[in-house]
């Protein structure tokens, strides 16, 4: 008997759990019983600065957002991936993108869905899509950082520094995120072979590669690294830690590697990398109205605010009353004027990721 | 990195720790036979502390000391898994059958071969004697051992150091072909093949021997030193450090998140579904390992159902992506954005371990103390004379509550926390979580990953308290209610 006992329990058990499980889900679910007013939100974003902001549309909404985000070292692309991989099934009805191409790359595939909403309509010509398939927001920069203790913020120590130690300079690995932004713009700048050849000699005489941009902002403030490049968001985290490092902006063009404003007066313009924050509806969202109002607050004035104030410090891209930007991001707004039209860029950022991928996995 | 040389890298590395920890393991398991009963489960919880305590805090934890230099790194790496594969080879070796040849068989072939040092027939003997002997009782050891440092994931991840786990991760997230994954997943799976086979043998071996039986050469005093050595170091970096890592950020982090109400609760939702889910794996994982293990006599039906072992031990994360892939691709894609699909990751995954746990309490077990409880509370009928009158002379002046509490520590008590443990280890594996979880159910565990590589300590170590405190002191609650009720 107490054997007959003793095996329903060991049925009934894992049955009890899994029904416990099933009513955990089904309450969860979107669109369920109640609960039709919930969005489900890939972000791409840090999540410690989205978070706060997607608490914020909730609370002004009553439309309840569940959010999946990615880890630092693969974010972006992960999603990006996810979302094509889904395509036939989507789950998630708005994506809250860090960078630009990605959104370019899911409109090209026929993922999004075409809204002009009040946001679409007050953002610059070069931060949103001419069809209205997705808007840029709040923008960071590609910086480099530099610890004050062992080199001086100038563009000309960062050049010795490229030129004879690389060893000492960090950059993330470049397949995913900001990064890989920034080698896009390389490789159309440059095109393919002469970037090649400067990444396999940086990296042949030792350049740091770690797996994210939080981890460059460490090993410089740590001193193992005497710069790096990293993002304005990572700078400031150290910044606001009091750790000794300064950033300086990145300066691209076709001409020179790195910038020499001097040596180049009569060359080719240099340009910043300004990397707008993106939103896009996902093409067979059953929720569209709510999509959009999420898609219309994110590139709002007051989340573009909330946005600049916070740790992260983004960059607000549209208008907005200048006197209530904190100092540190007036002057990022000053460099990201020479920022360079990321849109154009598709085809580039296709060709890179494949010769990324084959130098990194094969 | 290819994957090939990732591979072989991983491979590399699991083959040094293992020869380092190898000997440990010899030394540990023959202190741990001597340790008396009343010390034994003090000298395991401290021989488990570091494999039990949460890898991605120890990973953490290192994290700033290993991105100073990619050497360091590896040598960091190689250290803390020291720490992680040790316990388990110790477990193993004591849950492990006594040899069928002894030391002194051994020997006496030895001398008989070297007497004779032409004869084939003497040298066959001799091997026969190591297969049948030391060999055949440090196989499963050492293949366990092995798969846990090559399977590792969370601690190359952090501590940044080649590893082919990483390389799936990376290649997933670019949107690798498939096809093309399915291939390159030949790669681990070949390697871990062997080790995945012989432990499969091992475990379809009867296991009707007592730990009293084993018979060895008296330690040297070098054996004890190492021991002793071990077992301060082990808990002091698997464990103490981390958590005093933790403890410095520790009152800061729970004023910041006193104030997010936000976080807060969304903390605890993560909390709850994670409890949910790794309850629900644990429970049926146990279940089905009882029914694998059930008979000691092996039939071939059983034979047959423990290949369903195979899977498990090849890694949740190889698991995880081919689970992910199947429930995209196949008739199976209504059901993909549901917890199924982790769930069922978890229990294949436990599966083996679960086996590993109930041959581990078989074999540590007190059949005739256990036995005696059933008959003094009445619950076991005994079908024999000398039944009843073992029954009626134990039970002169002991109360039936007693009997009941003796039972329960006896039987009970090993099955409630195996289950807690494995529970436990299904709340704390990563690549399920971060690869299956549904939308709407993350786990709070994905939460903290991701907080790792922000490097912000003091949220986190506030974060990663109440996680990883929470199960730990909801099973202790359970435990102490349950003793003080049997105490009444």
């Amino acid at each position: 008997m107490a054997d007959s006992v003793k095996n329903r329990s060991t049925v009934l058990i894992p049955v009890v759990a899994a029904l416990v499980l099933a009513g955990l889900w089904l309450n969860i679910l979107p669109g369920s019983g109640s609960d039709a007013k919930t969005l489900i939100v890939y972000c791409a974003h840090d999540r410690i600065f989205a978070e706060q902001v997607l608490d914020d549309f909730s609370r002004e909404t009553g439309i309840r957002v569940q959010v999946r985000y990615d880890t630092e070292a693969t974010k972006s692309l992960g999603l990006i991936n996810l979302i094509i991989q889904e395509r036939s099934q989507p789950r998630c009805d708005v994506f809250w993108n860090n960078e630009l191409l990605g959104m370019v790359e899911l409109k090209q595939q026929g993922l999004l869905e075409r809204y002009q909403g009040q946001s679409w309509q007050r953002m610059p010509e070069r931060y949103r899509d001419a069809d209205g398939y997705w808007v840029g927001f709040a923008a960071r920069m590609r910086v480099y950082i530099v610890n004050t203790h062992q080199a001086s913020a100038t563009e000309e120590a960062l050049g010795t520094l490229l030129s004879f130690e690389p060893s000492r300079v960090a950059m993330a690995k470049p397949l995913f995120g900001t990064t890989l932004t920034h080698y896009t713009v390389l490789w159309h700048l440059w095109g393919g072979d002469r970037l090649k050849a400067w990444h396999r000699d940086l990296r042949l005489r030792g350049i740091r590669e770690v797996d994210g941009n939080a981890a460059v902002k460490d090993v410089v403030a740590q001193e193992t690294c005497y710069a790096g490049m990293t993002d304005t968001d990572d700078v400031f985290v150290a910044i606001d830690d009091g750790l000794p490092v300064e950033m300086l902006p990145v300066r691209v063009t076709s001409d020179l590697t790195e910038r020499r404003p001097s040596d180049a007066a009569n060359a080719a313009p240099f340009s910043t990398i300004c990397i707008p924050n993106t939103v896009g509806i996902i093409k067979g969202t059953k929720r569209q109205e709510a999509a959009q109002l999420l898609a219309d607050y994110l590139a709002s004035a007051k989340a573009e605010i909330a946005l600049a104030k916070s740790k992260s410090r983004q960059i607000p891209l549209g208008l907005i009353d200048a006197k209530e930007l904190p100092e540190d991001v007036k002057q990022l707004v000053e460099w990201s004027q020479d920022g360079i039209d990321l849109r154009l860029l598709l085809s580039a950022r296709r060709d890179c990721l494949e010769w990324l991928k084959t130098e990194y996995l094969k | 990195m290819s994957l090939a040389s990732a591979c072989w890298w991983t491979l590399a590395r699991t083959i040094l720790v293992c020869m380092v920890a190898w000997p440990l393991c010899v030394a540990i398991e023959r202190w741990i036979r001597r340790v008396s009963d009343g010390w034994r489960p003090f000298a395991f919880g401290v021989l488990l502390a570091p494999f039990l305590f949460p890898e991605l805090l120890v990973g953490y934890s290192y994290r700033s000391l290993a991105l100073s230099s990619p050497r360091l790194a590896e040598g960091l790496c190689l250290g803390l898994l020291l720490f992680r594969i040790v316990p388990v080879g110790v477990i193993t070796l004591n849950a492990s059958p006594s040899t069928l040849a002894s030391f002194s068989a051994i020997h006496c072939r030895w001398l008989l071969w070297h007497a004779n040092p032409r004869s084939l027939r003497e040298a066959r003997q001799f091997f026969l004697c190591l297969w049948h002997g030391p060999i055949r009782r440090a196989f499963p050891a050492l293949g366990l051992m092995s798969l846990v440092a090559f399977q590792e994931f969370e601690l190359a991840a952090l501590l940044q150091t080649a590893s082919w786990t990483d390389w799936f991760i990376a290649a997933q997230r670019l949107g690798l072909d498939r096809r093309e994954m399915l291939i390159q997943s030949a790669w681990p799976v070949l390697m871990q093949l062997p080790l995945i086979a012989g432990v499969i043998y091992w475990t379809a071996r009867e296991h009707d021997s007592s730990s009293e039986q084993h018979d060895e050469p008296a330690s040297p005093n070098i054996f004890d030193w190492i021991t002793t050595s071990y077992l301060v170091l082990a808990p002091i970096c698997g464990c103490l450090i981390p958590v005093g890592f933790l403890s410095m950020h520790l009152v800061s982090g729970i004023t910041l998140i006193a104030t997010q109400r936000s976080q807060l609760m969304g903390l605890t939702h993560e909390m709850i579904i994670a409890v949910a889910i790794s309850v629900c794996a644990g429970v049926t994982a146990w279940s089905l390992s009882r029914s694998l293990t059930s008979n000691r006599k092996l039939t071939p039906r059983q034979t047959i159902q423990r290949t369903f072992l195979l899977p498990g031990l090849a890694g949740s994360l190889l698991l995880s992506l081919a689970t992910g892939a199947l429930f995209q691709q196949s008739w199976l894609r209504p059901l993909y954005d549901t917890p199924l699909p982790w769930v069922v990751v978890l229990i294949v995954w436990l599966l083996p371990r679960a086996v590993l746990v109930q041959i581990w309490i078989r074999s540590t077990s007190q059949t005739e103390g256990l036995h005696l409880s059933e008959l003094l509370s009445g619950n076991a009928v005994p079908s024999t004379r000398i039944g009843i009158e073992e029954a009626n002379e134990a039970s002169v002046g002991l109360p039936a509550g007693r009997a009941t509490a003796l039972r329960f520590r006896l039987r009970d008590q090993p099955r409630l926390l195996a289950i807690a443990l494995l529970c436990y280890w299904a709340y704390l594996d990563l690549s399920s979580a971060y690869l299956l979880a549904p939308s709407g159910m993350p786990s709070g565990l994905v939460r903290l990953y991701n907080f790792m590589h922000f490097g912000r300590t003091s949220a986190l170590s506030a974060e990663a308290t109440l996680f990883f405190g929470f199960p730990i002191t909801a099973a202790s609650f359970v435990f102490l209610i349950q003793r003080l009720r049997l105490r009444r």
